[in-house]
């Protein structure tokens, strides 16, 4: 199930929430544990089993940890096999066709492809239970003994299936305890209908645009039409995915979990060291403090420190897909963080205007690597971005840019935080009216555009 | 935030979900859309076989948006706002200047397009009679320049000359005759055919290459059978505002003229206009009675030539004219008929076969390759 659906939006949640408020506070866990399974198998019922066995591996890992606190051997060795199992159900179900099919392209290799349905959310919900036996292993949480508390932390389905990563640690006290308020559960309100309207109505909506020139051959692709594809995908993947990120915040306040941000207007960076800061913050982190961290990070020295840039970063390209595509974009993102290190970065302190265009660049030019399915397809893109391809441009250029027009220009306002200052700047009389008439407007528009779907993606059944 | 202004918000949000979440319940379903011209998601049936291995989920999410309260009114609202936006066009259908919605011509598929010129030139090889070819252009070839500026809209005019350089049966031009009338209302403001007007041009186009004397226009009683018609473009555009139009017919229905309609193999009497159609949506159905595999239709004037189609619905509104020229005319739809064709040319004394289809039909079906077999 998505957020944004009819059946979500007036089934679902209606219901969820209802029940939530109503049951006893002590069944509330009990209450999220039971719809989480409802919303996660409900496109295929059958991987509930292997989000259950997630669940139970991790509990049990978490539990035997610390039973080990004191023996670091044998905790180690759990963790060891912890992890294994996690990646190893990873690399199944997400990655087997892609090595398989890579491996066949060898002499005497014929490996059978699965064609797997790829779990939702996979890529988020192993990285979330992964670090959990680790958290507790280095003390930085305390082991969770009641299952049907950790099952709900898991499952929890605001943040399942298109993040933020949430870490167990920075729920564990609210798994226990919730207190609720009018004013949370009004913040929770607000929050969704802002990541509902960046979804429905701006994502979807300019998505169309990327649709129309991505669905083009390599020779007929204009520079402009190349360009405002693109543009168009960039906006298109912001406000898709950090609208989800702002509806899982939101539900997440209604029901008293407080998550973290997770986007920071990025195409705001002077830098892509700064970009990578503001952009999915939590899959950044996670990666920072489970993969750079333990390898050294920075402090064995500039050699090693390159090192584990390249292998932090061709990790995190690889965690967006199966597809060998997804590796090259994270080595590109890494090329760029590691001339920033060594001496980029100081020259861009001095000319952020220089800085900005410089990344806005490299981001836009990154998502051509990350959107198209081989090289092949991305490098033709690239010849008629820089050489014009078919011409500089051509009549239907012109038309989708007066068709897309308002609504690209509304997208550039919104990914900057200058709507949210001029609104904070209004006097508190106005904003209290002005609050639950845009909330109201947003849920009639969204509600129009979702029940005439033509065309609503879900970006992330890769991830 | 005002404490006041967090509860009203947290009650407006309630409501609104709980709102509908409740009038979905009460609503009763309905089985056919109007507005949309098409049957909507009933209830799936459960059961855990179609929960696992079918696709219960998906159908019950396709039932939760098709039976939602007010779902026409939401289409509306979202087709104004694309509007608003400054958009054209809204799934794929432009709003033009003087209400007109008229749905763009995309790239051909150039291998079936081969696929379908082949299959008539092989009707010419062995028909044993001479076979005209036609395509109708549609409004958005007549009338592109109602378009919005720089809409994307492939060309017709370059199908048909691809066409024309390609066929071996004798083509015939419709083109020159329509944009000669372009000023007229010689299509449909809300539905992708042409009309009766229309319909009279592209018949005169013909008679005159056939080389037959087509009656004069000022002949006709011309009579309006409908003035609530909202076609197809209407029906998948969302610009439910677009007011309706009238169908006129050309053409008295007579007792000179016997139809047999064959609907589903066995023969039925049929006629030319069919009044229940009327109070329906579909109201172009009026004519014959709308899609059928097979028309067998004579006439009083047995001394003339008699006459094969084979059709797309843009002939339904042209045939009647046809019915003083001809003694006998069938009609015989490639995408319901199931029986040889070149038995059926065997088994009948055609003295001509006229192939005619809009040029979008032409270059999207793929059952035209049966004209070949």
């Amino acid at each position: 199930m998505v957020f944004s659906s009819i059946l979500f939006l007036f089934l679902y949640l209606p219901i969820v929430l209802a029940v939530y408020y109503i049951v006893p506070v002590k069944w509330r866990n009990l209450w999220l544990f039971i719809v989480n399974f409802v919303f996660y198998g409900w496109g295929e019922p059958v991987y509930i089993l292997l989000m259950l066995f997630s669940i139970c591996v991790n509990y049990v890992s978490g539990r035997l940890v610390y039973r080990y606190r004191q023996e670091d051997k044998k905790a180690r060795r759990i963790l060891l096999v912890n992890t294994v199992v996690n990646l190893g159900m990873l690399m199944f179900f997400k990655y087997y066709d892609l090595f398989a099919e890579t491996l066949n392209q060898l002499p005497f290799c014929s490996l059978p492809l699965l064609a797997l349905e790829l779990p939702i959310g996979i890529s988020f919900y192993t990285f979330q239970t992964m670090s959990y036996p680790i958290d507790v292993y280095r003390g930085d949480a305390d082991v969770q003994k009641n299952f049907i508390s950790f099952g709900t932390f898991v499952a929890l389905f605001p943040q399942l299936i298109a993040g933020p990563i949430v870490r167990y640690k920075d729920v564990a006290d609210q798994l226990g305890f919730r207190a609720n308020s009018a004013e949370q559960f009004a913040s929770g309100v607000r929050r969704f209908a802002v990541g509902l309207g960046k979804k429905v109505l701006i994502a979807n909506n300019i998505g169309a645009l990327w649709d129309f020139y991505a669905a083009k051959a390599p020779g007929e692709l204009t520079c402009l039409g190349a360009w405002l594809g693109i543009i168009a995908f960039a906006l298109q993947i912001y406000f898709d995915f950090s609208g989800y990120s702002d509806m899982a915040i939101g539900l997440g306040r209604m029901l008293g979990f407080e998550f973290k941000e997770n986007f920071d207007y990025p195409y705001l960076s002077s830098s892509v060291t700064e970009f990578w800061r503001r952009w999915h913050i939590s899959l950044g982190t996670w990666f920072r403090d489970y993969v750079y961290i333990p390898l050294g990070g920075n402090r064995k020295g500039r050699a090693r420190q390159i090192f584990n840039i390249l292998v932090v970063w061709a990790l995190t390209g690889f965690w967006h897909g199966a597809n060998w595509t997804f590796l090259l974009w994270g080595l590109y993102y890494a090329v760029f963080l590691i001339l920033e290190k060594l001496f980029l970065l100081k020259w861009l302190k001095k000319a952020p205007a220089v800085g900005h265009i410089y990344t806005l660049l490299i981001a836009v030019c990154g998502w051509v690597l990350f959107q198209l399915n081989s090289v092949g397809q991305a490098f033709d893109y690239y010849r008629a971005m820089f050489f014009g391809g078919a011409g500089l441009f051509a009549p239907e250029d012109l038309f989708n840019l007066g068709a897309f027009g308002l609504i690209l220009a509304i997208a550039v306002f919104a990914s900057m935080p200058l709507g949210k200052k001029l609104f904070s700047r209004l006097p508190e009389k106005l904003r209290s009216v002005a609050a639950p008439v845009l909330v109201v407007l947003v849920l009639v528009l969204s509600t129009a555009y979702l029940v005439d779907a033509t065309y609503n993606p879900f970006l992330y059944f890769r991830f | 935030m005002m404490k006041k202004s967090n509860w009203i918000q947290i009650f407006l949000f309630c409501l609104f979900l709980a709102g509908f979440f409740v009038l979905n319940l009460c609503t009763p379903d309905r089985d056919f859309s109007e507005q949309e011209n098409r049957y909507l998601q009933l209830r799936p049936k459960f059961s855990c076989r179609e929960l696992f291995f079918g696709d219960y989920t998906s159908k019950f999410e396709t039932y939760t948006t098709d039976q939602f309260p007010f779902r026409d009114s939401w289409i509306s609202l979202k087709a104004r706002s694309e509007i608003l936006l400054g958009k054209k066009e809204n799934n794929g259908v432009y709003l033009c200047p003087g209400n007109t919605l008229i749905k763009p011509f995309s790239e051909p598929d150039e291998q079936l397009l081969e696929t379908n010129i082949n299959a008539v030139n092989l009707l010419t090889e062995h028909a044993g009679c001479p076979v005209y070819l036609t395509l109708v252009p549609g409004a958005s070839e007549t009338w592109a320049d109602k378009l919005p500026k720089n809409a994307p809209n492939a060309s017709q005019t370059a199908v048909i000359d691809t066409v024309r350089a390609r066929t071996e049966a004798q083509y015939i031009d419709l083109t020159d005759a329509l944009a000669a009338h372009a000023e007229e209302p010689i299509y449909y403001r809300t539905d992708h055919h042409w009309t009766t007007l229309g319909a009279y041009y592209g018949y005169s186009a013909l008679m005159q290459a056939m080389e037959l004397q087509p009656l004069p226009l000022e002949s006709f009683h011309r009579r309006i059978v409908s003035d609530s018609f909202c076609g197809t473009s209407w029906s998948s555009s969302g610009f439910s505002w677009v007011p309706p139009e009238q169908i006129e017919t050309f053409v008295e229905e007579t007792d000179a003229v016997h139809v047999t309609n064959y609907p589903s193999g066995k023969p039925v009497e049929g006629r030319m206009y069919h009044d229940e159609f009327l109070g329906q949506k579909d109201k172009y159905s009026y004519f014959w009675g709308g899609n059928t595999p097979l028309l067998q239709i004579t006439t009083a004037h047995t001394d003339a030539p008699a006459l094969l189609i084979l059709r797309d619905s843009y002939m339904d509104c042209l045939s009647p004219f046809l019915t003083e020229h001809f003694s006998r005319i069938d009609i015989l739809d490639l995408r319901y008929y199931r029986t040889s064709l070149q038995t059926y040319l065997q088994e009948h004394d055609f003295d001509a076969v006229l192939v005619c289809y809009s040029v979008s039909n032409f270059c999207t079906d793929s059952s035209v390759y049966l004209a070949g077999r």
